[in-house]
């Protein structure tokens, strides 16, 4: 597993797409939802997760306890490691720096911020390669 | 050469590239060339607190230095330098909201201007020393024109770097070099 980790528009999907010729994409950003990541994985293709803040943000909707949230994720990336594994693929995770700014001023931000946080380091902790993206830059910080 | 410098806020990055601009302008005049070693201002007078960054920043800045305040046209100032000048820009990203707001400057506009600087510096031989700071790390905004802001910052900085010959990131007043000498 490998973990993309940068700030907003700092080039990260495009060092994926450098990397990675057959891609199944399951983005936030184009509308996806994070439980269908097993059905739109296709065969013989690397599994690419992106827009994470975003689910984040549909799971704080319905669930207030942050730390239900964060166990809920961390249990998610584990069953993504072990699918992974199973199938003998690369799956890519490309999250966002985001906990470099000022405290958000509402709960529901910070909630969120704090999550992705955390869930940064879960990621972390499951990937064999994380990379630090900057300016369209990459270093390898694992 | 070009050097470009980027970090959060009270990073360091102003100091760090002073003391860079002020190291290679004293190994220039080693050699006892006429040159002038310059510090490019891009941030308007508006307001009492502006002010005040900025005299914080003239008093560190005292002896060989020549300042010179220009928000918009950098373009012209470069056109001026002669070969082997050190020019320390400080920062893109105040240059980039005056463009941005106050002329309504797309980024394609903003990208083929600031290929030119490159292509001037290179040309003059001079030393260009570009300072910004990493604004997308931070959590995202909800305004749209927030977004386009730091869109247009990041294509910038991805543009600037291919051509630099040293990358800094400022963490804590302490360089990482990306690029360049001791990477």
């Amino acid at each position: 597993m490998q973990l993309i980790v940068g700030g907003a528009y700092a080039g990260k999907r495009k060092i994926v797409k450098s990397n990675y010729k057959k891609c199944s994409w399951l983005s936030a950003y184009k509308g996806h939802s994070l439980k269908d990541w097993k059905s739109q994985w296709e065969v013989n293709t690397t599994l690419v997760l992106e827009g994470w803040e975003k689910w984040i943000e549909e799971e704080l909707k319905e669930e207030t306890d942050d730390l239900v949230i964060r166990n809920r994720l961390q249990k998610m990336v584990h069953q993504l490691k072990e699918e992974e594994q199973k199938r003998n693929e690369t799956i890519v995770l490309i999250m966002l720096e985001l906990g470099r700014g000022i405290v958000p001023l509402k709960q529901k931000e910070r909630n969120m911020r704090d999550l992705a946080g955390w869930l940064l380091q879960d990621a972390v902790q499951v990937s064999n390669d994380v990379q630090y993206v900057w300016h369209g830059m990459s270093r390898k910080i694992k | 050469m070009i050097v470009f410098v980027s970090g959060g806020a009270r990073s360091g990055k102003s100091s760090f590239a002073e003391k860079l601009a002020i190291e290679s302008y004293r190994n220039i005049k080693e050699k006892s060339v006429e040159r002038s070693l310059y510090y490019v201002a891009t941030a308007n007078r508006l307001d009492q607190e502006m002010e005040k960054r900025i005299n914080l920043h003239q008093e560190r800045r005292r002896g060989d230095w020549i300042t010179v305040e220009e928000p918009y046209d950098i373009l012209s100032f470069l056109l001026e330098t002669k070969k082997g000048d050190v020019v320390l820009f400080d920062c893109l990203t105040i240059w980039l909201s005056n463009r941005m707001f106050d002329f309504n400057h797309d980024v394609d506009q903003l990208i083929v201007t600031i290929q030119t600087w490159l292509k001037v510096a290179v040309e003059k031989e001079i030393v260009f020393i570009i300072v910004s700071n990493d604004l997308n790390e931070g959590i995202p905004l909800p305004f749209q024109t927030v977004h386009n802001y730091i869109y247009n910052l990041e294509k910038l900085h991805r543009e600037i770097i291919p051509y630099s010959d040293q990358v800094i990131q400022m963490i804590a007043g302490l360089p990482t070099y990306w690029k360049g000498e001791g990477k």
